[in-house]
């Protein structure tokens, strides 16, 4: 297999740089660097399993397609996000039947963080997916993928006002759903 | 924790498995998948006979048969294997779904002064006291 | 907020039920669904899970072998069937609480026993176990309405609910400890 020389100090070559030359492996070592990126977008976005893993496939098979057009880590980072976000969304909104044989949420890590409450986090996914798709991908950029709504609005192809409007409503909506769903007084932060 | 961490918290992205580059890449390439096997090698019958030009023919159609056959099982063994993940996914939301409406019924009980009712219009069946 | 802790009590009491001597009956574990097709409609979000002997044995073949996989396993071991189905709705009213009326009916017979029932609101769960016959497998539902959830589960069979506990923490299972018990060290 061709190798790269590299110098004692310098990085190997990041999976992405490897696949655009063809060496072999490379694509896949790519796939399981942001499989979890695109699978937890697609899963957050559809709450469903099976839903979500033929989605996150279709969009590697379309990276791989799309390889000599990527420039850099970042510029794949952004073009995971919008593709998957598109996928989803066109996913979700025929979606006719929400009727699946599947699972509704993946299976956690297996280890669960001490301060973050499971029932609260089930509740809290089960009120996002009730959103329609557009402000639910919102949310989801914003809270799964820490993005600005400049970020989300380029991801989206949206305005940014639009996008800022969506995640005021969305928020204000999960805010008083949770604090029906969990027994507490409204949310307010 | 801010409403906001919670957020984050619920939708921490989840990985879909350590197989999931393997099925991108068999889509990728799906002959790939096929186990090679080398064409099936038909015995020389023995010559009784005057010399005659040698039979590709069958030993092409042999082969094509085992090549044949043999993505014929990738492919059932692919099958069962999809249907084997699939099963298992199910067992884990069942799982999860009881193991949470159990949670559920303890967290209700745990916040109610008398945490036993008797629904309107039930059987009227005895039923443990939770003390 | 820590998640609340499930009483211990009733896990003891829903165990011993479960492992408990028959009496003689006719009925079987195995709960028949209403048809609920059409709450898939207005529903956002549906599950629908249908898992046989051979499904389940088909299922655990799959499961690794690790601590917590293991432990699902051992769970499935003495489990015939699982059978749930779950709706969640955008918003309440979408559906007819009277709709799961034909399963409290077969509740209601036979040798199912109410173990619980905890009522919040609008929101009412009661759990059921199945006190068998000829010292076959027991069983367990559950029946679970909210104002914007619909939850269904039947299990058939001998189900280890210290088991089922200590799949807390993993694979997303809740954090079910019971108050008095040191809880389970991860593995």
């Amino acid at each position: 297999m061709a190798r790269a020389a590299v110098s004692a100090t310098s990085p190997p070559p990041a999976a992405l740089e490897r696949a655009r030359r063809g060496e072999p492996d490379a694509f896949g070592d790519l796939v399981r660097e942001r499989q979890r990126l695109v699978f937890g977008l697609a899963l957050n976005l559809l709450r469903d399993r099976a839903l979500a893993e033929e989605v996150a496939q279709e969009v590697f098979l379309q990276l791989h397609r799309s390889l000599g057009g990527i420039e850099s880590e970042a510029h794949l980072t952004h073009w995971l996000r919008r593709v998957t976000s598109h996928r989803a969304i066109d996913v979700a909104r025929h979606r006719r039947h929400a009727e699946v044989s599947g699972l509704d949420e993946a299976p956690e890590p297996w280890v669960v963080r001490r301060d973050a409450d499971p029932l609260v986090c089930r509740t809290l996914r089960r009120l996002v997916a009730t959103l329609p798709p557009c402000p639910r991908t919102v949310v989801v950029l914003r809270f799964q993928e820490d993005l600005e709504p400049a970020e989300i609005a380029r991801v989206l192809d949206m305005p940014v006002n639009t996008v800022k409007s969506h995640l005021r409503r969305a928020l204000a909506v999960l805010r008083a759903r949770a604090g029906q769903a969990l027994g507490r007084a409204e949310v307010t932060s | 924790m801010t409403f906001d961490d919670e957020l984050r918290d619920a939708l921490r992205p989840s990985d879909p498995g350590p197989r999931f580059a393997e099925r991108v890449l068999a889509r990728l390439e799906p002959v790939a998948a096929v186990v090679p096997v080398e064409p099936a090698v038909v015995p020389a019958p023995v010559r009784e006979h005057p010399r005659r030009p040698f039979r590709w023919v069958p030993l092409g159609l042999a082969a094509s048969v085992t090549v044949a056959t043999a993505a014929g099982v990738v492919f059932l063994e692919a099958q069962r294997r999809a249907e084997g993940e699939r099963a298992r996914h199910q067992v884990i939301v069942a799982l999860r779904l009881t193991s949470g409406e159990l949670n559920e019924i303890g967290r209700r009980l745990d916040t109610r002064a008398t945490p036993t009712e008797t629904v309107p219009g039930d059987p009227g069946r005895s039923e443990e006291r939770v003390p | 907020m820590t998640p609340p802790l499930f009483r211990f009590v009733p896990v003891l009491a829903v165990a011993a039920l479960l492992a408990a001597p028959p009496t003689a009956q006719a009925q079987t574990a195995k709960l028949v669904w209403p048809n609920l097709n059409g709450l898939s409609k207005q529903a956002t979000e549906a599950v629908d899970v249908t898992l046989d002997r051979a499904l389940l044995q088909l299922a655990a073949g799959f499961l690794g072998d690790d601590a917590e996989q293991a432990n699902v396993k051992a769970l499935l071991r003495d489990i015939e069937s699982i059978n749930v189905r779950h709706f969640a709705f955008k918003s309440a009213g979408l559906y007819d609480p009277a709709i799961v009326d034909p399963v409290r009916a077969q509740l209601g017979k036979g040798a199912w026993q109410r173990l619980i029932a905890a009522k919040d609101g609008d929101a009412n769960t009661e759990v059921y176990a199945w006190r068998d016959a000829g010292g076959g497998p027991g069983g367990l539902a559950v029946v679970s309405l909210e104002p914007t959830e619909l939850t269904l589960i039947n299990i058939v069979g001998k189900i280890d609910l210290a088991r089922l506990r200590q799949l807390e923490g993993h694979l997303g299972v809740p954090k079910v400890s019971p108050p008095d018990e040191p809880r389970p060290r991860p593995e």
